[in-house]
């Protein structure tokens, strides 16, 4: 038999529980906007965007259409040309999206995760990583250098050759 | 009631998304732990992971036009790519990626300077 304080102690945890469990499942991320905290970091030649969501995550970009449930943490690699170092930092509830189309990008999804862009979609539940570090049209030419390690953004470095008679 | 009703119509936007995409060339990894399905979309086949699964892999087009040296405007080749990569890992996770990558015109070019022996600056590990 629980004394009373004992009682209404494991009732208050038990309310706390059920409104975070409630709350994440709950919130809801779409694109650059919802329950969401960002870090940007300028790197050599690139700025590194990592985005953090719990919840629900619709994403309507070409090259990262889909939709998470759970702990996601995503990551995009810009040019960083017109990306001004003002903005490095952390941001909540909506991020600064650069010009550019993002160069690579690395999702973690622990939950549900369905992904609709090519070449592979699919749906997974439990673990998910996943890194594109290109994504090149048929007809377009291109060089570029890429170096980067996901958890560790200022590492990042970026050489895009617009003119390969000078590389 | 509602609320299935809800998911399943996102479910059907983001799934019907898939077929807006443009065939494009692709560098990318993927680890999976867990249960993963998946269609791919280049050859038009499927799979199913119940437990581990990473791959690191290129796709590259199959069929793009504008051939060298052919007069005729409907045909089709692979599309030129160039492609260097160097990936670490940590047990049994892909931890860095290092990429050269030239597609199109400068792949040519850059598989002509090199065979040529001319200097570049990008493209270290194909140097001797």
């Amino acid at each position: 038999m629980l004394s009373d304080s004992r009682q209404h102690t494991l009732n208050l945890a038990a309310l706390t529980v059920s409104v975070a469990v409630f709350g994440a499942t709950a919130a809801c991320t779409i694109d650059n906007v919802g329950l969401l905290a960002a870090y940007q970091t300028h790197a050599d030649g690139a700025v590194v965007i990592d985005v953090y969501s719990v919840g629900g995550d619709l994403r309507t970009s070409g090259g990262d259409a889909g939709l998470s449930a759970g702990a996601v943490r995503r990551s995009y690699v810009f040019s960083s040309d017109g990306v001004p170092p003002a903005d490095d930092g952390w941001h909540f509830l909506t991020y600064p999206l650069p010009p550019s189309d993002p160069v690579a990008l690395n999702a973690t999804v622990i939950g549900l995760d369905v992904r609709a862009a090519a070449p592979e979609p699919g749906i997974t539940l439990g673990y998910r990583a996943t890194t594109v570090l290109a994504r090149v049209a048929a007809d377009q030419s291109v060089t570029q250098e890429l170096a980067y390690w996901p958890d560790d953004p200022k590492r990042t470095r970026l050489r895009i050759c617009k003119e390969p008679a000078l590389c | 009631m509602l609320r299935v009703g809800s998911i399943l119509g996102l479910l059907a936007i983001v799934v019907a998304l898939a077929g807006c995409e443009a065939s494009q060339l692709y560098v990318g990894a993927d680890t999976v732990i867990g249960v993963n399905a998946g269609v791919n979309t280049e050859r038009t086949a499927g799979h199913f992971i119940f437990g581990y699964d990473r791959n690191f892999a290129t796709v590259i087009p199959k069929s793009v036009p504008g051939v060298k040296d052919n007069p005729d405007p409907n045909a089709r080749e692979a599309m030129s790519a160039l492609s260097c990569s160097k990936v670490t890992t940590d047990g049994i996770f892909l931890t860095g990626f290092k990429e050269s990558l030239a597609t199109g015109g400068a792949a040519d070019a850059y598989a002509r300077k090199i065979q040529q022996g001319q200097p570049t600056t990008m493209f270290s590990c194909f140097k001797q």
